[in-house]
């Protein structure tokens, strides 16, 4: 029975929040968040060993604006500082990338780092692939969503 | 028997062709919840204000606007004082020339774009090789086949007309002196013109461009008020919304059918969407080369060029500071946009022929019809894919299209030149 009301209210959640995240982490798990257009946030577990939280400066999330987010990275322990993130992103289905070429400019706080540049200009779905470096390792994450 | 049977059967076939090709298909009872949304976020309703230019400290001011509308009309402004903005950009025409090639002191290399609407995209050109439309307004005013004048000649105009020289000491504050002689110079004219650019001294040139960029400022703070108009699209639409019963007296079956067309099957709202009907971004629709001319690179030069642009967002002539210029600093420059071309709004598209960036395509007709087929493209690959739409949607999305046109929001008195 609760399996049945917990399995209800994903649904529910799923279908008044319009982004959904999936990624895959080294070992290739997927990891699936659910997040609002309205409260374009996201929060995912990385492995057992990082979590990131991606929040968009820009809320609603809508196309054709121009806008930052903020990715934060921790651990168990706490924020991870001096990462090397890259990303990319484009719609698969048009067989195309993002109109701009985001890119990680600071660590505005400890961990938590500044992505300027963020255009989305069509309505569909969309992909950003996160390739995270800290201490040698790397960690790639694919964010899924739709507009 | 045997003709009798041939005859129903060439007739069922008939009438089969027949139908599949001019019979619609009854419409869906109702929009969704989803294509509800996607409506509304379609409709001037939902047109945001002008966005800030923060590379242009005169954008808003009306006094600026008013400079501008003059110099806009001006024929003074070019080599043979006979050709001025409003001579390819003319209001009566949605701000188009109605012609496939702009023709200014000679013929162009690209069709005239409207500039309705135009102030809320962060590029400008048809491969966006500038990043203001303040920047973009000098652009022409140099060019051999459109003004063909020089930022001397233009900034010598600006300070030996007394009301103009009024107007812009008003906006700017004191007109520093521009030299009489020589008569004509720029950094990109012909060899003469660069020769005697390159005499001046440096305070001489940084004066001549302080005066020619605030001529492009004022030209533009006049073009933001080009604001398209509602039409019968937005009264359909905000009906829809505020579950009206009226929504099907503003729209024939047919319209409803091209519009359900438009954000469906036919893709339209891929690349038209927002309220201006564009994202302002650039795409390889597969449209033929210009006749006479090599394959056009597009968004792919044209990014380069507005990086190298001494009129850029970073530029010295820009009211902008680095973390304002967001979209030259995170602009992207891949070979996808290899042929690559700004997609127009749809406002008033029906009285803005021809189209495509060389006026390539005559008519609206042939425009679906061209997306219909999307043809390979000669450079890259074109980004739409084949339709397969059957004729009586051609002509629905057509009916559809047609209903986008609506006289300006913009007041009278900016779409006539100054009146004294």
């Amino acid at each position: 029975m609760i399996s049945v009301l917990v399995y209800r209210f994903l649904i529910m959640l799923r279908r008044s929040l319009r982004l959904v995240i999936s990624s895959t982490v080294l070992s290739l798990l997927p990891v699936i968040a659910v997040v609002g257009s309205e409260n374009p946030d996201f929060e995912l577990e990385a492995g057992n060993e990082f979590y990131l939280h991606l929040h968009s400066q820009l809320q609603p999330l809508v196309i054709n604006q121009i806008h930052s987010w903020h990715l934060e990275l921790s651990n168990g322990t706490g924020a991870v500082q001096g990462a090397s993130i890259d990303l990319i992103g484009g719609m698969p289905e048009h067989d195309h990338g993002l109109p701009t070429q985001p890119k990680v400019t600071a660590e505005i706080r400890p961990g938590v780092y500044l992505i300027e540049g963020i255009r989305f200009h069509m309505p569909g779905a969309w992909q950003m692939l996160f390739s995270i470096e800290v201490n040698g390792q790397t960690t790639n994450a694919t964010l899924d969503f739709h507009l | 028997m045997n003709k009798g049977f041939l005859k129903v059967g060439l007739l069922s076939v008939f009438m089969s062709l027949a139908a599949w090709n001019y019979f619609s298909i009854p419409l869906q009872p109702d929009w969704t919840y989803e294509q509800r949304q996607l409506l509304t976020s379609l409709s001037l309703s939902a047109l945001s204000e002008l966005p800030v230019d923060p590379s242009n400290e005169v954008a808003d001011s009306e006094l600026a606007a008013e400079l501008g509308h003059r110099l806009y009309f001006d024929t003074r402004l070019s080599g043979n004082g006979s050709v001025s903005c409003a001579s390819c950009h003319k209001p009566e025409l949605m701000f188009t020339d109605g012609l496939p090639l702009a023709v200014g002191t000679d013929i162009g290399t690209r069709h005239t774009p409207s500039l309705v609407g135009v102030s809320y995209s962060p590029w400008f050109y048809w491969d966006g090789r500038k990043d203001s439309q303040w920047s973009q307004a000098l652009a022409p005013l140099e060019s051999s086949h459109e003004h063909n004048t020089d930022r001397l000649r233009i900034a010598r105009t600006v300070a030996e007309d007394d009301r103009y020289r009024d107007l812009y000491e008003s906006i700017f504050g004191s007109i520093l002196t521009i030299p009489l002689e020589p008569f004509s110079a720029t950094p990109l004219g012909n060899e003469s013109q660069q020769t005697a650019w390159m005499e001046l001294s440096h305070s001489q040139q940084k004066n001549i461009n302080q005066v020619f960029s605030n001529v492009g400022k004022v030209i533009a703070a006049y073009q933001r008020k080009i604001i398209p108009g509602r039409s019968r699209f937005d009264e359909y639409i905000d009906a829809l919304k505020l579950s009206s019963t009226n929504e099907n007296e503003i729209y024939s079956s047919s319209e409803i059918a091209g519009l359900a067309l438009f954000i469906g099957e036919a893709q339209c709202v891929t690349c038209h969407n927002g309220p201006l009907l564009t994202n302002n971004e650039f795409h390889n629709t597969g449209v033929l080369a210009i006749s006479g001319q090599l394959p056009s690179m597009g968004r792919y030069d044209g990014v380069r060029a507005a990086r190298e642009d001494p009129f850029n967002c970073l530029g010295l002539y820009s009211g902008a500071n680095r973390s304002e210029c967001i979209e030259l600093r995170f602009a992207r420059d891949n070979n996808e946009l290899v042929g690559a071309q700004k997609t127009p709004t749809l406002r008033n598209i029906a009285d803005t022929a021809p189209y495509m960036h060389g006026g390539q395509i005559t008519t609206l007709t042939q425009v679906i019809e061209h997306y219909n087929e999307a043809p390979v493209s000669m450079l890259n690959h074109n980004e739409a894919k084949p339709l397969e739409l059957r004729p009586v949607q051609l002509r629905q999305l057509e009916d559809f299209l047609l209903t986008l046109s609506a006289p300006l929001a913009t007041e009278e008195h900016w779409l006539l030149p100054p009146a004294n």
